[in-house]
């Protein structure tokens, strides 16, 4: 296998064959992020796709400063952002500023009630028996598609803040908000994605 | 496990920090075209991109601009049609500042003609050599043959230079601008010229 310093010498060169290597070597990990942020494999992939086009163009940029891996990252992380700004737009997407919790509540209350049949009408934030979660051992696919169920904008505050570690003033300036915006959105998207957890294990221990 | 404890955001950290799905649905080449494009915009010196596709084009372009430009000078000078009249430089080493170019109609020689014309022929030959200037001697008597334009298949032979042995002595030769020397007419004189001398 050829080491890090080889490929990103060859890549530098617009070599395809070290290009084709750096593709393979991180797809996995990349494709790991994309799906996080996109709504859909296909939108995963169309990201990871687009975000490896801009390393590949911008890989001269790379100084050695940090990990390459990290650098990558930020490139994706920072792909999918503008994805997202992108089809904002198009989407028909609800105003996330008006939605309410209470609003989000009922309405994922009567999904569920439609989709699975169990009545949650007796669940309340205040009295969550969280032993059920544990008992429930859910994996990456049932946490993909928890996170799946919340606005995109709440989403996107989530990962940013809780998986990659940024701070409230850089999620402001990446998707351009304010820093209070941030912070109720990521408090909005624990409290959704508690919820749908608990649904989610209750359903798994259930069967 | 209480409500504090159901630490979410760890929840997340623990799923996802080396999350690595293994999808065989992502290969190489459905970016390869996309790669290539964009290979293809930046420099390389190891492959073929857009700064070597200009190249190659301008210097196509400057070839075929040059090979075009030679053509048309070589057929310019060589005229490629028949019916292109040719102009035959007057060489007379000794009497430059005596050449003159005729600007039309003929003007014949005075031993050629003036010997077979009638007086009022004569007459009215010198007439209108008065009025249309010809290749007149220093002296005023001595006319050379015409100048005048002829047919281009007339001019097969060889080119033709003027030398000041075929000139006869004291002769000038008036040349207007913008006239033509055809072959035909400096044979003729050619002709004369030499008779002239085997009669001297």
């Amino acid at each position: 296998m050829i080491s890090e310093e080889i490929l990103i010498r060859e890549c530098k060169k617009h070599n395809r064959i070290a290009q084709k290597e750096l593709y393979e070597t991180y797809t996995p990990v990349m494709f790991g992020i994309c799906i996080r942020y996109a709504v859909n494999d296909a939108e995963a992939k169309d990201i990871m796709q687009e975000g490896f086009i801009k390393i590949f163009s911008h890989i001269k940029q790379f100084k050695g400063k940090g990990t390459f891996e990290g650098w990558m990252k930020r490139i994706m992380i920072n792909t999918a952002i503008t994805h997202y700004h992108k089809t904002r737009k198009s989407r028909t997407n609800r105003n996330i500023d008006e939605v309410d919790a209470t609003s989000i509540h009922e309405e994922t209350q009567q999904q569920n009630e439609i989709s699975d049949g169990i009545d949650r009408t007796d669940i309340d934030e205040k009295n969550i028996n969280f032993d059920i979660v544990e008992q429930a051992g859910l994996n990456v696919n049932d946490l993909l598609s928890a996170l799946n169920t919340i606005p995109e904008a709440f989403k996107l505050v989530f990962n940013l803040y809780c998986i990659e570690g940024y701070k409230h003033k850089d999620i402001s300036e990446m998707l351009r908000i304010d820093e209070k915006t941030s912070r109720t959105r990521l408090s909005r998207a624990r409290n959704l994605l508690q919820k749908k957890i608990y649904e989610l294990s209750i359903k798994k221990v259930g069967k | 496990m209480s409500r504090e404890e159901l630490n979410i955001e760890q929840l997340y950290q623990d799923a996802f920090k080396n999350y690595k799905p293994e999808r065989n649905d992502l290969s190489w080449f459905d970016i390869d075209s996309k790669v290539a494009r964009v290979n293809f915009f930046k420099f390389s010196l190891t492959s073929f991109n857009i700064y070597y596709a200009a190249l190659v084009v301008t210097t196509f372009t400057l070839a075929s601009f040059l090979t075009v430009n030679q053509i048309t000078g070589n057929s310019e000078k060589i005229p490629s049609s028949p019916d292109k009249e040719l102009f035959l430089p007057v060489v007379n080493p000794s009497a430059d500042d005596n050449l003159q170019v005729f600007e039309n109609e003929s003007v014949v020689s005075e031993d050629e003609t003036s010997d077979n014309l009638t007086g009022k022929e004569k007459l009215s030959k010198e007439q209108s050599a008065e009025k249309s200037p010809g290749i007149e001697s220093s002296t005023g008597k001595n006319k050379i043959p015409a100048i005048r334009k002829i047919d281009s298949s007339l001019l097969n032979s060889p080119e033709i230079s003027i030398v000041h042995e075929d000139l006869a002595p004291d002769s000038t030769i008036i040349l207007k601008e913008d006239d033509v020397i055809v072959r035909d007419t400096i044979l003729r004189f050619e002709k004369s010229s030499r008779s002239k001398r085997k009669k001297r």
